[in-house]
Formats: structure tokens, C-alpha cells, sequence
């Protein structure tokens, strides 16, 4: 009994430490300058909403890149990550075992390995500024990850289900798209709310690759929002606030998927 | 019905083939040119002195005996050890006391909570640590401190802030490896009188130990590549006390157009990236159970 005490109650410790500091930033975004000032980490008095309203007039352009991003994103890992990861799964051979074995080191590599010769590829190439150069980059860096992902549940397909969609004489190509794919959902699923976290999240490529102020994505304009508003804390965390909530909102629907996405043990190894 | 005859075989292997690089061409080729290319013109631009508009010229090994002479290089590459000190221990013991927990109430609704703060963008976090540390309109005000304004404490709240995005993530691997553990361990253990830490250190942590150490090898390469952290905090001051080797490689990259260095750099964090799967590999290969 008492041991199960301590247990739930480290339990909750751990709890609000979670979601002390989203607490801090949701009530200094509902706070007046004056209030945030006097007392900065209690409940705000009263709901005041006009700091989001404020916020959201400044991150609305961004709000629409990042979304450009994401969906440029998804649709193009959708077209490329599935058959690439059944093949790595189901086509066995030398070459299929070396390219799992370079996906996984692509992994490991830091982007900053690659950022600065890029860089002058894409201005040689006319592609900075460009929301649809930047897409490109996501799919490369994220993909590889989203492969072996999407092969670890290929992987657990029995063969012959593909062996009987290729009987009726359609290629192994269209019977991937029509049989094995659908069968893939739940995987498929997983692999495209982590990639578009991803998307969504993602920092150092739009700071180097877009710089006009119409292109940037929620987190670049999040960024340069302290500049902007140097001191004006009650708004820069009604923005941050709006900035993670299509990520926040996707994790309360899906939250299952992120973590056995993320966290579960199929990619050890 | 016979074998397959020779011509039939080298056929049938063409179209494997083909097949083959239908399916996975596109996400390689993709891959290859913004991924692949590039990190092989990094490593050789740290041969040649380059500003990134002038052609550039071979140096043989200049760039890196100038880097590891440097103070900036060095300073940073201090940071970069001591935050993988304190990843590779305080985050794994919080996710594994964490998830041990999960595994003795049965609650695993805490989880989805301890998971959340992983999965927000860094820029967010970052802004809202910021303002917890502020001065003025933070904890600072009552602490008397300016915790990422001093150049002793910088570093380490820079970390506190990561560990808070970060242990969640562990608590989940950890929890799901504990779930491959048989539960009759347990229930023998319990009856043979083990204690509650008995079981964790006689059934849990030997169960889980290969995704430990999985998890310590990801960590070391993780660490060599922080930048969203310090770059949206303190973006590596105050007087470099929180430089790393990837916010100084940009700002050499960047901003100074040493490209060559900056390359060098780059490098090298994929030097020390390696080394570390060399090390996991090296234990898979001495037999320990990884």
C-alpha cells in the first residue's frame, strides 16, 4: 500500500513537471503587459484573448507556408517512401540489404553535414526562396527515416499476399499500389503524422534556405519574433503557443501513433 | 519442370533489378543528390580554403590543425562533451525510473503526458524556457539570476530545458522495451519474495540493457549535432559560453564565410558521430547482448 503510494505520487510528480512550463506559457499568454509584469507566474486574473488575436495577425503568412510545407511534404513521401520501404522489405537481395544499411547511416549523419554545399547548389539552382526546393530537401533528409519505418511493418506482411495479386497477372508495381498499400494504413499512417511533425517542426533548413519574409515558416517568424517584440512576452507566448498547436492537436488525436511510431523498438538494430 | 537455365536466371535477375530500382530509385535518388553529395563535398571542402564565391584552393589538413589550435573550436567542442555527460545520464535515469513506474501502477496514461513535450517544435520550447528564465518576467525575478544571461549557468539551463523535451521521449523507448519482458519473470520473482528493486535491477534493466545501450550510442551521436537549442536561446553567448561545434560551424559557414573551416567542423561532428556506432558495433561484436 505504501509503496504504491510513492509510486503514484512520483507518478505525478513527473506529471507536473510536464506541464509546468506549457502552464507558464498559457497563462502569460492570456495576461496583460502590466499583470505579466507584476506577477509573472500565477493564474492570470481574468481571460484576456487579445494577445492571440494580436499573434495570429503576425504569424497568419507563416502559418500558411508551414502549411504548403507540410502537405508538399507528406505528398511526396507518400509517393516515394512506400515502395522504396516494401521493396527493401520483400525484394531480398544484396543490393536491398546495403541500401537498408545506407538509409540507416543517413540517420546518424547530421544535417549539418551536407547544409553548406547545398546551400551553394540551391543558389547556383535558383532554389532558395523556394518553398518547393524546400520541400525536396525534407523528403531527402526525412525519408529515410520514413523507410525503415514503413519496412518494419512490410516487413510482418506475409508473402503471399503478394504472390496472389501478382497471379492475376498485374505487375508487381500496380499490385504494390492496389493490394499491399492499403493493407499498409496503419503504417502508412504513422509515417506520415511523423513526417509532418517533422515538417512542421522543423528549423535550421527553412532558416538557411528561405529568407524572404513572405516564405518563412512558423518557427523561422517564431524566432524572429523577439526581436520584433522584444519585451512583449504576453504576445510571443500567445504566439508560440498558436505555433505548436496543429502539432499538438494532431498528438491528442493520434498520440498512440507518435509514440509507437517514434518510440516502439522496430528500428533498433 | 527444370532448373532455371542460365539465361533464365540472369533474366529474371535483370527484372529484380529493375524492379528494385523503380521502387526505391526515386527516394534514393532523391537521397543521393540533397544528402549524400553534399556530405561528400563537405568532407572534401575541409581540404581546400573557400569563401564560398572565389574558387577555392587545397590546403591539405590547414583547416583542421587551425581548428583544433583554436579557442572557439576547442571551447565548443568542451560543450559538446559536457552535454553528452549530462544526456547520456540524468534523461535515461529519468526515463527509466519513469518507466518503471508505468510498469508497476499499470497507468500507462501518463505516458502520452510524459510524451508530449518531445513532439513540439524546438523553437517553441526554446522560447517559452526563455521566458521561465527571464529575469524580469520569469523565475529569474525570484531566483535574483539571469540563468541564460550568465555565462556559468548558460549551458547547463539551456540543458535543463532540452532534458524537460527529451526524457519523455527515453521514458517511451524504455516503456516499450519493458513490454517485451515475459510477465512470468515477474510473477516467479514476486513469488520467490523479490522486493520492488529486486525486480528493477534483477529482471527490468537486464531485459531492456541492449535498448539502453542502443539509446546511449543514439545519444552520443544526437548530442554532437544540437543547434535549434542554443541558436533560438542564447544563440551560443553570452561570450560563447554556449557555443557548440554546429552553431559555431554555421556562423563560420554563414556568416564568416570560412567555408573551408566551417567544413572542417563538420566533420569532424560526423567523425565523432561515427565513432560512436563504431563503439556499438564493437560491442554487438564483443558479444555483450546489445
Amino acid at each position: 500500500m505504501k509503496g504504491k503510494v510513492i509510486v503514484y505520487a512520483l507518478l505525478l510528480i513527473f506529471l507536473v513537471y510536464a506541464l509546468f512550463p506549457l502552464y507558464v506559457a498559457t497563462s502569460a499568454s492570456l495576461k496583460d503587459r502590466k499583470e505579466l509584469f507584476l506577477n509573472p507566474l500565477g493564474l492570470p486574473s481574468h481571460i484576456n484573448t487579445s494577445n492571440y488575436v494580436k499573434a495570429f495577425e503576425t504569424l497568419k503568412k507563416a502559418y500558411i507556408n508551414s502549411t504548403f510545407l507540410t502537405l508538399g511534404t507528406v505528398i511526396g513521401v507518400l509517393l516515394t517512401v512506400p515502395p522504396a520501404a516494401f521493396a527493401l522489405a520483400k525484394m531480398k537481395s544484396r543490393i536491398s540489404s546495403v541500401l537498408v544499411g545506407y538509409f540507416f547511416f543517413c540517420t546518424t549523419i547530421p544535417i549539418l553535414l551536407s547544409i553548406t554545399p547545398l546551400y551553394f547548389i540551391f543558389s547556383r539552382l535558383n532554389l532558395i526562396n523556394s518553398i518547393t526546393g524546400l520541400v525536396l530537401i525534407y523528403i531527402a533528409y526525412f525519408s529515410p527515416f520514413a523507410i525503415l519505418l514503413m519496412r518494419s511493418y512490410f516487413v510482418t506482411i506475409p508473402d503471399e499476399l503478394l504472390e496472389a495479386a501478382l497471379i492475376d497477372g498485374a505487375s508487381e508495381w500496380q499490385a504494390f499500389w492496389k493490394v499491399i498499400f492499403p493493407i499498409a494504413r496503419p503504417g502508412t499512417i504513422t509515417m506520415v503524422v511523423i513526417v509532418a511533425m517533422w515538417s512542421w517542426n522543423n528549423f535550421i533548413l527553412p532558416l538557411t534556405f528561405l529568407h524572404e519574409e513572405g516564405k518563412i515558416p512558423v518557427t523561422v517568424a517564431l524566432a524572429m519574433l523577439r526581436g520584433k517584440w522584444s519585451a512583449q512576452w504576453e504576445i510571443i507566448m500567445a504566439a508560440s503557443l498558436l505555433g505548436a498547436l496543429p502539432i499538438a492537436i494532431l498528438f491528442a488525436i493520434l498520440h498512440r501513433r507518435f509514440i509507437a511510431g517514434l518510440a516502439g523498438t522496430g528500428l533498433k538494430g | 519442370m527444370g532448373g532455371p537455365t542460365s539465361l533464365g536466371f540472369k533474366v529474371q535477375r535483370r527484372k529484380k533489378v529493375k524492379n528494385l530500382f523503380l521502387f526505391v530509385g526515386p527516394a534514393f535518388l532523391i537521397n543521393v543528390f540533397i544528402v549524400l553529395i553534399p556530405s561528400i563535398s563537405t568532407v572534401a571542402l575541409s581540404f581546400f580554403k573557400w569563401d564560398g564565391i572565389n574558387p577555392p584552393i587545397f590546403i591539405g589538413f590547414q583547416n583542421f590543425k587551425h581548428i583544433f589550435l583554436s579557442m572557439d573550436f576547442l571551447q565548443a567542442l568542451t560543450h559538446n562533451v559536457i552535454w553528452t555527460i549530462v544526456f547520456l545520464t540524468i534523461p535515461v535515469a529519468m526515463g527509466l525510473i519513469g518507466a518503471e513506474l508505468l510498469r508497476r501502477s499499470k497507468q500507462k496514461f501518463f505516458l502520452a503526458f510524459y510524451f508530449f513535450p518531445t513532439i513540439l517544435p524546438i523553437v517553441v520550447v526554446g522560447i517559452i524556457w526563455s521566458k521561465i528564465y527571464h529575469p524580469i518576467h520569469g523565475l529569474g525575478k525570484y531566483l535574483g539570476i539571469a540563468l541564460l544571461g550568465n555565462t556559468s549557468t548558460a549551458l547547463y539551463a539551456i540543458a535543463f530545458a532540452n532534458i524537460w523535451a527529451w526524457w519523455g521521449f527515453l521514458c517511451a523507448v524504455f516503456y516499450s522495451a519493458i513490454q517485451g519482458i515475459s510477465k512470468d519473470l515477474y510473477e516467479a520473482a514476486k513469488l520467490d519474495g523479490a522486493t520492488k528493486w529486486h525486480e528493477f535491477r534483477y529482471i527490468t534493466l537486464p531485459g531492456i540493457l541492449p535498448t539502453i545501450v542502443f539509446m546511449e550510442i543514439m545519444t552520443i551521436i544526437w548530442s554532437f549535432q544540437v543547434f535549434d537549442w542554443v541558436w533560438v536561446t542564447t544563440q551560443g553567448g553570452p561570450a560563447g559560453s554556449t557555443e557548440l561545434l554546429a552553431t559555431l560551424m554555421y556562423k563560420k559557414a554563414f556568416y564568416s564565410y570560412k567555408v573551408g573551416e566551417a567544413s572542417a567542423i563538420g566533420t569532424m561532428m560526423a567523425v565523432f558521430g561515427m565513432l560512436a556506432t563504431l563503439i556499438y558495433y564493437y560491442l554487438k561484436k564483443k558479444g555483450v547482448e546489445v
